[in-house]
């Protein structure tokens, strides 16, 4: 055998060489096809399949209604006679536009020969006068010349208006004839318009309808490779230019794939499709083109979270909503959690979180009911007072004044109530500080009992004089009874417990803006209630109770029917002895803090059992934070306990401490679970008593918690700055309006952005129980029996006079039970309000129009016709002055001097225009009929001119005098407070406030 | 060409009518609604706020929440087919307006039944100022004034509502109910107490008398060809 010259063998290399480049090939087969293959592409078929099904149905049905419709088929019919009529006797059109191309010509010719011969004739004559002058020879045969020529450009002038008028004729029937079959084939185009659209579709889309050529391309442009011109299946993206994200040290635009797969999402057809298909809901606010949110603009994840360039189920960070849908997930879409993605998309419950991101400034967010209803809950609860929350600085602490407390309450009371005040009143909103689930040990039990006798004694100890002033007469709980249900109390108190079923909703917050005074006659008594009722400032300067300017008589008389709500079984709960080992156990507790051991030892020996409480009392009080929601002696100064929570959302998952306790270790699930139980996460730790978690417990229920999970998870750092609500001055009056609004709950009985009135259902009550009316009529007339409806108020009143009113109010309305209380603003507060209602109505403040109200001697005396009984007879029902109307208050309208102050003129003429537009429901009648405006006036004043009737009626208004209305009323004191403090009042200088 | 259907509809309409009326002899329904029950004292409407009011009576006047007979016999109950008839059909509406009158500051009737696109007219003989105001809440609620000038006005109904009030905000005491149906079958009694409802189609039904304070009552009825039905009511309280 020959040796080998090299010592590899060829042969086999080859092989080998052969096997490699196979597989490498097959590699790159398999690369490819891998590359190819993506699961987006899978859902755009599934798509596309029911695209073209749906399409399909869509031009069918159309198609069917169109042969359905009789008027289509007449038209069809019509148009085919006119078609066939057409080709008969229009249609030797060749022949006709052969002869019109004819005439045309010949009528050039004749029009260019016209022309030459007028030149010549003017040629010749000026030879004829030339030679008429200078050269008497030649004059006849220049004559003879131009007599011939003249006659022949009349011959040709006839020619001329002949073939014009031939021509004409020609055309024009050729023009008419088209004309009939044009206006019908534009007729045919409307109705079926929607039905040729659907079919261009579907011969875009649809194979069975596509020529072939393009069925063939239609497979070839997705194939691979190929795929890189124009696809139809590629990945659809929406990039947003002026929305970053962070990668790491580089910004760039937010760029969401979503729509990728999510191919249905802005088209209503696919409402009832599966998902990833279905459509988004209320596509008139998100997503539409005319939405405030359109789909270009906003693009996806800056509302739901999750990673937008991701375009896989798992690459996007979809969130499940539930651990079912969790597992359904994990089977259909093999789904885990993305790790490595800071904001993974929020479960689809606590979307509305979102909204905040941009609406924080808002009080109520326009369809964000559950987002509202958490800012509500958290605003009720005093979230803000222990952590720190930026959107409610400077927002009044909920719980009431505590430094007069001796003078309202006994200590027993306060004891029990410390110790469980749901046992009191269920729907309370003091949380529960002791006996939860980490001290429910005996020793612990023990040890929360000497705590809350340490705090009642602090409480007592340092209480301060308040003066009660017995009333000066008995009062009647029965008329009591009737007051409470008509002055308005009920805007804002209830006297029975809400239903435990209830439902808790921006109404039911609304109703419940104080506390619910049942079994109140247990708790404080009637003299002091009488003393709070008249003045409730003087006992808690903070408070945001108002003063109802109620009589001593109406006072005296509301306290005793509330001094008869009892809650008898409250007080029989028993208190146990105070006991001094504990308490010394306690103070020794606190005093090792900042002492030795022995130090401790020796302060306590020193202390006798009443300072040991004190002490312990006020250690207490600091520890559990009890000063952030009530005023409370020797704390002024205190900061808040908790964390702040301005950025809570973003908190991660791992900065959350969630203990022994087995859920999902995600930030939502445990907000969830600490607002279920705030001391769960205590479960299983070893914790001296002190060191014990302290959040109290609000007793949520699922509704609450989930709103305010939401809210939560709202409160975040990165906002989209380009698409935050415009801080201009106008989106800023309304919000501080709004927050204005809410602190002193107008909407509890005014109607307010088309929403409020909650106190309605307690008016209808009222005339059901004390004015004798059917259910049905009580529905009826509750609207004109309640605090009124504040639409356009900006546009009715004048801001000047509104400023005086919210000061001190008038009374406008005599039929009125319920009254306008007085809140005693500082003219700042009124401001706010004033350029709130301004704002709303897209008013000029603090401008006001000048309009010319002056009448002519003859346009006075039409008014005054008009307003006479022969005509309008207005003061029937309105006061004028102090001249009352006859019969009974409920049936008066407001006092025309006041309109002169009141209201502003343009108003008016909209108002005596059309009322019932401006404010459905209203007793004023419609004097001029809106769907026969023109001739519902009286025909003889001013010669039936409706517009200068109504212009010369609003100027006689504007002339009545200016009385003080009412002098002699007797059921309206003047307010007490407003007479004896008249160096308090604010300033009443609307234009002051404003900058 | 919508002339013909128009036609051709109101011929279908008057065929199923005929057809149901006389093919079929079709039934009554009456009978009579008493009361029976303590008679409340109504205090006297004072009518001193309107001095024109006033001057319009001369002896008291009460008001007309319980109407009775002689023999205790109710009037201004409404009696009406609530369940039973065929969906669809469509019943001519009367030439004839419905009346309201205002007469002596008192409505006339003080229970009404319209139909549906039926035009009601409301006048005003008092020389003084009313006002309409129709509390309805599915048709749009309207509030006319109907000062002196003003004697004669009319109103239609475009949807079915049952028994909304119509009232006065100048005088309060006045206050009348109506009710917008889309079938013929109902019947307002007078102070006999007695009600027919009439031709009404072979058929089970259940009817009910509506009053506005003592409320609702229900029967059901079987009328057979040309039968005659006998249905009573008695309110109490």
């Amino acid at each position: 055998m020959e040796p080998q010259e090299r010592h590899y063998n060829i042969d086999k290399l080859n092989v080998l060489f052969a096997v490699s480049s196979l597989g490498l090939l097959a590699v790159l087969g398999w690369m490819v096809a891998d590359d190819y293959s993506r699961s987006w592409k899978d859902v755009q078929k599934k798509f596309r399949t029911l695209e073209i099904e749906k399409t399909r149905v869509k031009f069918d049905t159309t198609e069917n209604l169109l042969e359905q419709t009789p008027e289509y088929q007449e038209l069809v019919a019509e148009l085919e006679q006119a078609r066939s009529e057409y080709a008969a006797n229009c249609a030797p059109k060749e022949s006709v536009k052969a002869e019109v191309k004819n005439l045309t010509a010949q009528n050039g010719l004749l029009v260019q020969e016209q022309k030459f011969i007028s030149a010549k004739l003017d040629a010749s004559r000026y030879l004829y006068e030339n030679a008429l002058k200078n050269n008497a020879r030649d004059a006849d045969s220049r004559r003879a010349e131009f007599n011939a020529l003249s006659q022949k450009l009349d011959e040709l002038d006839l020619a001329v208006a002949q073939s014009n008028q031939a021509l004409d004729e020609k055309t024009k029937g050729v023009e008419v004839c088209g004309a009939r079959l044009k206006e019908l084939e534009r007729q045919e185009h409307n109705f079926s318009n929607k039905a040729q659209i659907l079919h261009r579709k579907l011969v875009n889309i649809d194979p069975d309808k596509m020529s072939f050529t393009s069925r063939i391309a239609d497979m070839v442009r997705d194939l691979p490779i190929l795929d890189l011109a124009n696809p139809k299946y590629k990945i659809n993206q929406i990039v947003l230019k002026d929305i970053t994200e962070d990668v790491n040290f580089m910004t760039v635009p937010k760029v969401d794939r979503c729509i990728t797969c999510h191919l249905g999402i802005d088209n209503p057809d696919f409402e009832h499709a599966d998902q990833p298909f279905t459509t988004h809901p209320d596509l008139n606010n998100f997503l539409g083109r005319e939405s405030p949110h359109p789909m270009e603009e906003f693009g996806c994840s800056v509302c739901h979270g999750g990673r937008g360039r991701g375009t896989d189920f798992n690459s996007a960070a979809h969130t499940p909503s539930s651990p079912e849908q969790a597992k359904a997930w994990e089977e259909k879409y093999h789904w885990h959690q993305l790790h490595h993605w800071e904001k993974p998309m929020l479960p689809i419950q606590y979307t509305e979180a979102s909204c905040f991101k941009c609406h924080s400034g808002q009080t109520e967010v326009k369809k964000a009911d559950k987002l509202n209803l958490g800012l509500h809950v958290i605003e009720k609860a005093g979230c803000y007072n222990c952590h720190e929350i930026e959107k409610f600085k400077g927002w009044p602490k909920p719980g009431p004044d505590l430094t007069k407390v001796a003078s309202k309450i006994s200590k027993n009371w306060a004891y029990r109530w410390i110790s469980d005040p749901h046992g009191f009143r269920l729907d309370t909103w003091m949380p529960s500080f002791f006996f939860q689930s980490n001290t429910s040990d005996p020793q612990s039990r023990a040890r929360n009992e000497q705590e809350i006798h340490a705090i009642a004694e602090y409480l007592f100890k340092k209480s301060q004089e308040y003066d009660k002033s017995a009333p000066p007469m008995a009062g009647d709980p029965v008329r009591g009874e009737e007051l409470v249900a008509s002055v308005g109390c009920l805007a804002c108190h209830q006297t029975s417990p809400l239903a435990a079923s209830q439902m808790v909703t921006a109404d039911s917050l609304r109703r419940e803006h104080g506390p619910n005074l049942t079994g109140v006659g247990t708790k404080i008594s009637e003299k002091w209630i009488y003393n709070w009722l008249k003045d409730p400032k003087r006992y808690h300067p903070a408070t945001r109770m108002p003063n109802l300017r109620l009589i001593d008589q109406e006072a005296a008389d509301i306290a005793a029917f509330l001094g008869t709500l009892k809650n008898e079984d409250f007080n029989a709960t028993p208190i146990p002895d105070v006991s001094e080992t504990v308490m010394d156990e306690i103070v020794f507790n606190f005093l090792a803090k900042s002492k030795t051991n022995a130090q401790a030892e020796e302060a306590l020996g020193a202390m006798n059992l009443e300072e040991k409480l004190l002490f312990a009392g006020e250690k207490l009080i600091r520890h559990y934070g009890c000063f952030s929601c009530h005023d409370i002696s020797g704390f002024e100064s205190d900061k808040p306990i908790g964390t702040a929570m301005t950025e809570e959302g973003d908190k991660s998952t791992h900065r959350l401490d969630f203990g022994f306790v087995n859920i999902e270790h995600m930030n939502y699930a445990w907000f969830t679970q600490k607002l279920k139980d705030p001391r769960i996460f205590d479960q299983g730790r070893v914790k001296a008593h002190d060191e014990k978690l302290r959040m109290p417990n609000f007793h949520f229920t699922d509704e609450e918690i989930e709103a305010v999970v939401t809210a939560l998870l709202g409160f975040v750092r990165d906002v989209p700055e380009a698409k935050v609500v415009p801080r201009d001055a106008r989106n800023i009056d309304i919000e501080s309006g709004q927050k204005l609004v809410r602190q002193m709950n107008c909407k509890g009985c005014h109607i307010l952005e088309g929403e409020g009135g909650s106190i309605r259902p307690s008016v209808a009550e009222w005339l059901i129980k004390y004015d004798n009316r059917s259910d049905t009529e009580a529905q009826a007339i509750v609207n004109s029996f309640s605090p009124p409806n504040l639409v356009g108020e900006g546009k009715k009143v004048q801001a000047q006079w509104l400023f005086e009113f919210i000061h001190a109010p008038e009374t406008i309305r005599p039929w009125l039970k319920v009254r306008m209380p007085t809140y005693n603003f500082a003219s700042e507060q009124l401001n706010i309000l004033l350029k709130y209602f301004s704002a709303l109505d897209g008013q000029d403040f603090p401008f006001e129009e000048k309009v010319d109200v002056s009448l002519t001697e003859q346009e006075y005396k039409a008014a005054q016709a008009l307003f006479s009984p022969e005509y309008f007879d207005c003061v029937k029902c309105h006061i004028v002055g102090n001249k009352l109307p006859d019969g009974s208050p409920e049936n008066w309208a407001p006092n025309f001097a006041l309109a002169k102050r009141r209201l502003k003129p343009d108003w008016i003429v909209e108002w005596i225009k059309n009322p019932q537009n401006l404010l459905p429901g209203t007793k004023m009648p419609n004097y001029f009929d809106p769907q026969a405006f023109e001739a519902s006036g009286p025909d003889d004043i001013l010669n039936g001119d409706e517009h200068e009737q109504i212009r010369v009626l609003r100027n006689f208004l504007l002339t009545l005098s200016e009385q003080p209305p009412l002098a002699e009323r007797n059921a309206e004191p003047q307010p007490a407070a407003a007479s004896s403090s008249a160096e308090e009042n604010p300033q009443l200088t609307p234009i002051e406030g404003l900058n | 060409m919508k002339n013909i259907r128009t036609g051709l509809m109101s011929l279908t309409t008057g065929i199923v009518l005929a057809v149901s009326t006389y093919a079929f002899a079709a039934g009554n329904i009456s009978g009579v609604i008493t009361y029976n029950g303590e008679v409340p004292n109504f205090r006297e409407i004072k009518m001193d706020a309107d001095p024109i009011c006033l001057s319009k009576h001369t002896e008291a006047v009460f008001p007309q929440t319980l109407r009775l007979g002689p023999e205790k016999t109710m009037a201004d109950v409404f009696v009406h087919i609530t369940k039973g008839l065929p969906q669809g059909v469509k019943y001519p509406v009367p030439a004839e307006p419905a009346v309201i009158n205002q007469q002596g500051c008192m409505y006339d009737p003080h229970v009404l039944g319209v139909m549906v696109g039926q035009t009601v007219k409301i006048l005003n003989p008092d020389g003084t100022l009313h006002n309409v105001h129709a509390l309805s809440k599915i048709n749009p609620e309207f509030n006319l004034a109907m000062p002196k000038f003003r004697e004669e006005m009319t109103q239609t109904f475009s949807k079915a509502e049952f028994m909304f009030p119509i009232k006065c905000d100048v005088h309060p005491w006045m206050a009348a109910w109506i009710s917008v149906m889309d079938h013929p079958f109902f019947a307002v009694t007078q102070e006999d107490g007695g009600f027919v409802l009439r031709d009404v189609p072979p058929g089970e039904y259940e009817i009910e008398a509506w009053h506005e304070k003592l409320g609702q009552q229900k029967a059901t009825v079987s009328v057979k060809d040309g039968s005659s039905n006998q249905v009573n009511f008695t309110y109490s309280r």
